[in-house]
């Protein structure tokens, strides 16, 4: 590359954390140095980055980036990417989507209600998420539903100069949630090829422990309830009862709380001996049993879009894949990979499973295939190119902002005709800080209001409005109630 | 053998002047103040550049309008807790802001002179009837006036023959004179002291204006070294220090505020307990950036984490301390920081 080098500043986790987007920023970040002087800014001071590339500590990370620098944040759905949400407020740049849902990060990194409040607002048909945000604030509910129909990506829409996603499903799901305006900036640049050694098969085999003609089919990373190990499990019953004979590793470590993986393999006395779950893997014990399995079976549904950086390694690996026919993985190409159809998914499983264990050819042409596939269009020199295009020619986009100034102050006047839809539609368009004074024409009025309708207030407000403070004022023009608010901020 | 001059201060103004002083006369600055000033509490609000702290022991800082930072600095800052991580920073905690500028005893102690420093004159006026005693304000050359008060002005030029920086001192108008022959009798014994050629002189010139000009011969000017105790370091942590000690408990990270150090090479020595250190030794970063540091047994008891650093100026510099995994669950201690030229 000829030029300046500029410096760039990636937000990310890195390993040893264990997620695969600490991975991927890892792998990326090899690729980024080709083209920047980049630093890694990661709550773990001590994580593992690349030769060259030095870890900074995200809170003096400013410094570095300076005004208008040039930024990266790789951003995903869980507690380890809280330092990342927070630093994209302040030092805004590119930001890598990885998961399109951001309920959980907010729920576990210590966002405040209003924020997530105010993101379900803006993420979902206003009715919907009026109910729902109603369900949070007074009773504290919050369903697995909520994860599906909020994404809490408006925040990261607004502040971010550019979005990529991995794929169009989830460029068109953030569509279709935020809208085409707030969405103009996304874009698709698919997940990335590890520039793995793979062992050859018979090698890892031995390593783990796996007979060479055993047939070997693997499923990998957290056992979320979404990779559907309950369809894996009942069709792996199936397919033992029509003689395949297979063995099965999960890659990966359980999570019992979400999907008791163990107890449920426990309860197929056909699986017996023929299953197990390996738990948390290092990357290079990953690679050895994808390296060894047959057949990699990477499922989703329901799906927000996700990628998956062990099918990416099984692409490398040349490894035959099935993986669901929704979301993601249904862009990708058919031959490439086989997809499964989410109607009749287990017992379609099973017979592709019986099938491919007697079809060792079959096998390793798809596997050829999505190799030749991922070649093309994930390598790692590629994916870097396409990111510099995107950090390049956004660097002059604008971004929103926190408001900023004295808090607005609005007026409404108070009395027993005053309800709800009036103060939210007051405090539409609204963010951050306000100031909203129920006006009445003196303090007996007021008296009188309150006794009436006891609770008024906390009745009168929209969910996605904290009350900070209550002050009754007794002034010439403003005699009433002065309410500071903190109405959220989600872009 | 130091020679002591004593011409006006116009006389002695250097081919080199800034008008608008940075950090690198500050230890000169804070060692004038200490003597002449025994028993005072100063509060500098000059971060991110500050011209006390760390340099007159037992300073508070802050800043007077953290709003004008930038979102990330103002974050940044906004972690740090000063006495030992009793109090949060200046600026950042209204109730405690409040209090010092309405001159509270329990906040300023028993101390008997209060000197603040502002990097703009008409900051004083939050200060204002905050007495007694009134405080004296400290301003960086050409800050303005002070609005709505009769002060005496003592100006000081100090740092080096080759770099000058102005200070002006603004003083109750009845002690003009006696102030600035006490900052010169310091400034006399201070240059005496620190041994090397020195040019110290300077002027009444009307009863409410003064000069003093205390520069060093040595282009390197006045470097001495600095030790901060435990009490007194400014640190992110949730903890107290107490006896001496600055214990982190299980948190993996601590960032210390060390203030903005004058442009050169300095050794910057960690005292950790050795009964606290693991099975391995805490990383050192500088400006959030892993920095070279060795650790070498120490005094009794300690271990030191030592390291060469060349601050870039600017800003305030924060360093970390990153514990590995192997460093053991239960923290370290330590007990100071030194910095020796």
């Amino acid at each position: 590359m000829s030029g300046p080098r500029h410096p760039l500043t990636v937000f990310t986790p890195l390993p040893p954390e264990r997620n695969g987007i600490a991975d991927y920023a890892a792998t990326l970040l090899r690729g980024l140095a080709a083209h920047y002087d980049c630093a890694a800014a990661c709550k773990d001071w001590l994580a593992g980055a690349p030769e060259g590339v030095p870890v900074l500590d995200p809170a003096l990370a400013h410094r570095r980036i300076g005004t208008g620098g040039r930024v990266l944040h790789q951003l995903g759905n869980n507690p380890g990417h809280g330092f990342v949400l927070r630093a994209l407020r302040l030092s805004p740049g590119v930001t890598t989507l990885h998961d399109p849902g951001l309920l959980h990060l907010h729920e576990t990194a210590g966002e405040s209600r209003e924020t997530i409040l105010a993101g379900m607002m803006r993420a979902a048909p206003a009715r919907l998420a009026e109910t729902y945000a109603r369900h949070l604030r007074r009773h504290g509910i919050s369903t697995c539903a909520n994860h599906l129909l909020f994404d809490l990506a408006g925040e990261v829409l607004a502040r971010s100069r550019a979005v990529v996603v991995h794929s169009r499903f989830a460029a068109g799901r953030l569509r279709a949630m935020h809208g085409a305006e707030a969405t103009a900036h996304v874009v698709v640049i698919p997940h990335l090829l590890p520039p793995l050694s793979v062992p050859a098969r018979g090698e890892a085999r031995a390593r783990l422990g796996i007979p060479q003609d055993a047939f070997l089919v693997c499923t990998a990373g957290f056992a979320t309830r979404a990779k559907r190990l309950d369809w894996v499990i009942e069709a792996l019953d199936l397919a033992c009862a029509e003689g395949a004979a297979p063995l099965w590793i999960h890659a990966g470590a359980e999570r019992a709380e979400e999907f008791p993986l163990s107890a449920r393999i426990a309860e197929r006395p056909a699986l017996r001996g023929r299953a197990r779950v390996a738990g948390w893997l290092t990357e290079a014990a990953l690679t050895d049993h994808i390296a060894a399995c047959d057949v990699l079976v990477n499922l989703r549904f329901p799906s927000s879009g996700e990628s998956s950086g062990s099918l990416a390694r099984a692409f490398a690996a040349a490894v035959c894949c099935i993986v669901s026919d929704t979301g993601a993985y249904a862009e990708l190409p058919r031959g490439a990979v086989l997809h499964l159809p989410l109607a009749g998914a287990v017992p379609e499983l099973a017979r592709m499973l019986v099938a491919l264990a007697a079809d060792p050819a079959r096998r390793a042409a798809v596997g050829e295939a999505g190799r030749r596939y991922a070649l093309a269009e994930m390598a790692l020199p590629t994916v870097a190119a396409r990111y510099r295009e995107v950090i390049e020619g956004s660097l002059s986009r604008p971004v929103a902002s926190p408001p900023a100034g004295p808090p607005p102050l609005l007026r409404l006047e108070a009395g027993p005709g005053l309800g709800c839809g009036a103060v939210e539609a007051a405090l539409r368009g609204i963010v951050g800080p306000c100031r909203l004074l129920l006006a009445v024409p003196d303090l007996a009025a007021l008296a009188d209001l309150t006794l009436d309708q006891p609770g008024l207030v906390t009745a009168l407000l929209p969910p996605r409005a904290r009350l900070v403070r209550a002050k009754v004022l007794a002034e010439p023009e403003r005699t009433g109630v002065l309410l500071d608010l903190d109405l959220g901020w989600a872009g | 053998m130091s020679t002591c001059d004593r011409p006006g201060a116009g006389a002695i103004l250097p081919s080199r002047w800034r008008g608008k002083a940075d950090a690198g006369a500050a230890p000169l600055l804070a060692a004038l103040l200490a003597r002449t000033l025994p028993g005072m509490q100063a509060l500098d609000l000059g971060l991110p550049v500050p011209r006390l702290f760390p340099w007159l022991p037992g300073t508070l800082c802050g800043l007077a309008d953290p709003a004008a930072l930038p979102a990330g600095e103002r974050t940044l800052l906004g972690r740090f807790r000063q006495r030992g991580g009793t109090r949060p920073l200046f600026g950042f905690d209204p109730a405690a802001d409040a209090a010092l500028q309405a001159g509270a005893p329990s906040v300023w102690g028993e101390a008997a002179e209060r000197l603040v420093f502002l990097p703009a004159a008409a900051l004083a006026a939050g200060f204002a009837g905050s007495g007694p005693p009134e405080p004296l304000f400290l301003v960086p050359g050409e800050a303005g006036e002070l609005p709505d008060a009769e002060r005496g002005r003592i100006i000081l030029l100090l740092g080096s023959t080759a770099q000058v920086d102005r200070y002006d001192l603004l003083v109750p108008p009845d002690r003009t004179a006696t102030l600035f022959e006490a900052l010169r009798m310091a400034g006399g014994a201070l240059a005496e002291a620190a041994g090397g050629r020195w040019q110290v002189g300077g002027r009444m010139i009307s009863p409410r204006m003064a000069s003093l000009a205390v520069l060093a011969e040595a282009s390197a000017g006045f470097a001495p070294p600095l030790s901060i105790p435990a009490e007194t370091l400014v640190h992110d942590l949730p903890v107290q220090s107490a006896e001496g000690r600055l214990a982190t408990g299980p948190a993996a990270r601590l960032r210390l505020l060390l203030g903005a150090l004058p442009p050169r090479e300095w050794r910057l020595r960690i005292s950790l307990c050795t009964d606290t250190l693991g099975l391995a030794a805490p990383v050192l970063f500088l400006e959030g950036m892993r920095h070279p540091a060795r650790i070498r047994p120490g005094s009794e008891g300690l271990t030191w984490l030592e390291a060469v650093i060349r601050p870039a100026g600017g800003h305030a510099l924060v360093l970390g301390l990153a514990m590995p995994p192997e460093a053991g669950p239960g923290g370290l201690a330590l007990t100071g920081i030194e910095l020796l030229p």
